[in-house]
C-alpha cells in the first residue's frame, strides 16, 4: 500500500556518530542501546533480590524432591549427575566386565577386517624388494673386481628394476612396446598406495585401542602385580601365582 | 563406513559410528552415545535431501568414491588393459596393467587352485588366417610364496625353467608347487614332498589335474622311502622350516640331485633357533650346506614380504674335481 507521507518533503534523519577523541570508548550509545543494557541489568538485579529473599527465608528443615538427585561439590556448590554416568555406575561388576569384553571384540573385528583390506591390497601393489643380496665368490680378488652388471649379465640401467632384470639377448630379442601405460593407471596406483597407507594407520591405531582395552581388563581383575617403565612404555609384571 | 573420505583419523572414528548405529545402539554407556550420534548421522541425511542441488552434489561424491573401491577389487581382472612382458627366468612373466603382478602361464585354463587371480591376454594370429588366442595366466602372490618373493627380489639364477625337473620338499597345500608346475611346462616334471596328511589331501586334488606334478606324502627325512617314485633332477627346491633343514637337503640332493644341480633353499630364522639373530643364522645354514658339497652362490632377504626369512641358492658339486 503507497505510504501517505511526502518522503521528499521529509528531512533526511541523521545519527551523530562517537566524536574522534572519544574513539576509544566505543560506538556512541543511543537510547535504544541504553533501554537493552538497563533491561537486562535490571532483569538480573531483580533475579538476585529474589534469591536473597528466599536465601533469607529458606527453611532448612523442608524437604525438597531434588535433594535426591543433588549433590554439592567441595566449594559447597550444587550440581546434578549425568544420567547416563549413574546408570554406567550401578553396573554390577560382571556386567561392566561383560561390556569391556565386547568392547574389545568389536575392536578386534574392526581390527581383523583392516588386516585383511591390507595383505589384501598389499597383494595387488606388490611393493618393491628391499631385502638385501648377497653373492658369494670364490675370492677376495673376484670380490674386489665384481661387477654387479657383469654378473647378472643385463644392462646397467635395470640394476636397480630388482623385479625384471632382463639379460642382454633377452633384451635385444625383446621388440620395443610401442604401446606404453598411460599416466592415469600411474595415478591411480598412486592414489591406491595412500588408501593403503590409511589402512595400515588405522589397524595400528585400532591395535592400540585393543591392547589398552585388554590391559584395562586384566588391571581389573586385580592381583600382585608390578608397573614396569621402560622406554617410557608402561607395562605390568603379574606375580605367578600357583593355580592348584 | 561412510565417513572414509574424511581421511586418515575421521576414516577410523567413521568405522566406530557406522559400527555402533547398526547392531549396538541399545547398549549403556558408551553404546548409548553411539546410538546419538547415529541419529545424527540421518538427520544430515535428511537435510541433505532438503538441500536439493548440493545434497545431490555430495551424494554423488560419495557414491563415486564407493566406485573407485569397487574399482580396486576388480583389480587386473577382465577387461582391464594388461601387456604382459617376458621375465628373466624362463616361465615367468610380469603383468603390467593397473597394477604389475608376477604371473605364470596357467597349465589348466579356467581355472585358480587357491583362489588367485587370473589375467587373460589376447594373443593376436601368428599367421594371417589363423584366429586370435587367449592366454591366461595366474597371478603369484609374493605375499604367499617364497619363491615369488625371491624372483620379485632379483635372484640371479633360479634353476627352475621350462622342461626342467624339480623336487619340492615342503609342498604344504601345494600353493607355490602350482605356480612351479606352470613355470616347468608340460615337458617338466615336480615331485611335491609333503608330510602332512591334511595339506597332502589339497595337494593331490591339485595335482589331480596338472599331469606334471608328482605328489608325494612322506617325510623328506627319508628320502630312501620315495626313491622309486623320483629320477634324477636339475633342482631341489626346499621349505620345510625344520631346525635339521640343511640335512634333510643334504640327503635328498646326494640321492636325486644331478651334477651341477641347483639347490633352493627358504630359510626361516625362527624355526632353525630364534635365540641368535636371523644373520647369523642364515651363516650358519650357508655353512652347512658347504659341508654337504653344496656351493653357495646367492643369499636373499625377503623384506618386504616376509620378516627374517631367506633365500639361498646353491649349486650342488657331486664329485670332487
Amino acid at each position: 500500500m503507497a505510504r501517505l507521507v511526502h518522503n521528499i518533503q521529509k528531512k533526511q534523519h541523521r545519527e551523530r556518530s562517537q566524536i574522534a577523541e572519544r574513539r576509544h570508548l566505543g560506538l556512541l550509545e543511543k537510547k535504544k542501546d541504553y533501554k537493552l543494557r538497563a533491561e537486562n541489568y535490571h532483569a538480573k538485579e531483580a533475579k538476585l533480590k529474589l534469591l536473597r529473599k528466599k536465601a533469607k527465608e529458606r527453611n532448612p528443615d523442608e524437604f525438597y524432591f531434588g535433594m535426591h538427585s543433588t549433590k554439592t561439590d567441595e566449594h559447597g556448590i550444587g550440581y546434578k549427575e549425568n544420567p547416563l554416568d549413574v546408570a554406567e555406575r550401578e553396573l554390577s561388576a560382571d556386567a561392566k566386565k561383560l561390556l569391556q569384553t565386547q568392547d574389545a571384540t568389536y575392536v578386534r573385528t574392526m581390527r581383523l577386517k583392516e588386516l585383511r583390506v591390507i595383505e589384501r591390497m598389499q597383494a595387488e601393489l606388490m611393493p618393491k624388494a628391499t631385502g638385501k643380496h648377497t653373492i658369494f665368490v670364490n675370492s677376495e680378488k673376484e670380490q674386489e673386481e665384481f661387477d654387479p652388471a657383469e654378473y647378472f649379465k643385463t644392462d646397467k640401467t635395470l640394476l636397480n628394476k630388482r623385479e625384471n632384470r632382463l639379460k642382454l639377448d633377452q633384451l635385444e630379442q625383446k621388440q620395443t612396446h610401442a604401446q606404453e601405460l598411460d599416466e592415469g593407471i600411474n595415478k591411480e596406483r598412486v592414489s591406491r598406495l595412500k588408501k593403503l597407507a590409511a589402512h595400515i594407520e588405522r589397524e595400528r591405531e585400532l591395535a592400540i585401542v585393543e591392547h589398552r582395552l585388554d590391559l584395562d581388563r586384566e588391571l581389573a581383575k586385580g592381583g600382585e602385580k608390578e608397573k614396569v617403565v621402560k622406554d617410557g612404555n608402561v607395562s605390568y609384571k603379574w606375580k605367578a601365582e600357583r593355580k592348584k | 563406513m561412510g565417513f572414509t573420505p574424511r581421511g586418515g583419523r575421521g576414516g577410523g572414528r567413521g568405522g566406530f559410528g557406522g559400527g555402533d548405529r547398526g547392531g549396538r545402539g541399545g547398549r549403556g554407556g558408551f553404546g548409548g552415545r553411539g546410538g546419538g550420534r547415529g541419529g545424527f548421522g540421518g538427520d544430515r541425511g535428511g537435510r541433505g535431501g532438503a538441500r536439493g542441488g548440493r545434497g545431490g552434489a555430495r551424494g554423488g561424491a560419495r557414491g563415486g568414491a564407493r566406485g573407485g573401491r569397487g574399482g580396486a577389487r576388480g583389480g587386473a581382472k577382465g577387461g582391464a588393459k594388461v601387456i604382459v612382458e617376458p621375465h628373466r627366468h624362463g616361465g615367468v612373466f610380469i603383468a603390467r596393467g593397473k597394477e604389475d603382478l608376477l604371473v605364470t602361464k596357467n597349465l589348466t585354463p579356467g581355472e585358480s587352485v587357491y583362489g588367485e587371480k587370473r589375467v587373460s591376454v589376447d594373443v593376436p594370429a601368428t599367421t594371417p588366417d589363423g584366429e586370435a588366442t587367449k592366454v591366461e595366466y595366474r597371478v603369484w602372490n609374493p605375499f604367499r610364496s617364497k619363491l615369488a618373493a625371491g624372483i620379485l627380489g632379483g635372484l640371479d639364477e633360479l634353476f627352475i625353467g621350462p622342461g626342467s625337473k624339480v623336487l619340492y620338499l615342503g609342498a604344504a597345500s601345494g600353493t607355490s608347487v602350482s605356480h612351479v608346475a606352470d613355470v616347468v611346462g608340460p615337458t617338466g616334471t615336480v615331485y611335491a614332498v609333503e608330510f602332512s596328511h591334511r595339506s597332502g589331501r589339497d595337494l593331490i586334488g591339485m595335482a589331480k589335474k596338472r599331469p606334471n606334478v608328482i605328489p608325494i606324502i612322506e617325510d623328506a627325512r627319508h628320502p630312501q622311502k620315495y626313491r622309486m617314485l623320483v629320477g634324477m633332477v636339475d633342482a631341489v627346491f626346499a621349505d620345510v622350516a625344520q631346525p635339521d633343514q640343511a640335512r634333510i637337503i643334504a640327503l635328498n640332493a646326494h640321492l636325486f640331485l644331478k651334477d651341477q644341480g641347483g639347490v633352493i633353499i627358504s630359510i626361516k630364522a625362527n624355526c632353525i633357533d630364534s635365540t641368535v639373530e636371523a644373520e647369523t643364522v642364515f651363516a650358519r645354514e650357508v655353512q652347512k650346506l658347504r659341508e654337504e658339497r653344496i656351493k653357495p652362490l646367492e643369499q636373499l632377504t625377503l623384506e618386504p614380504y616376509e620378516r627374517d626369512h631367506c633365500i639361498v641358492i646353491g649349486k650342488y658339486i657331486r664329485a670332487n674335481k
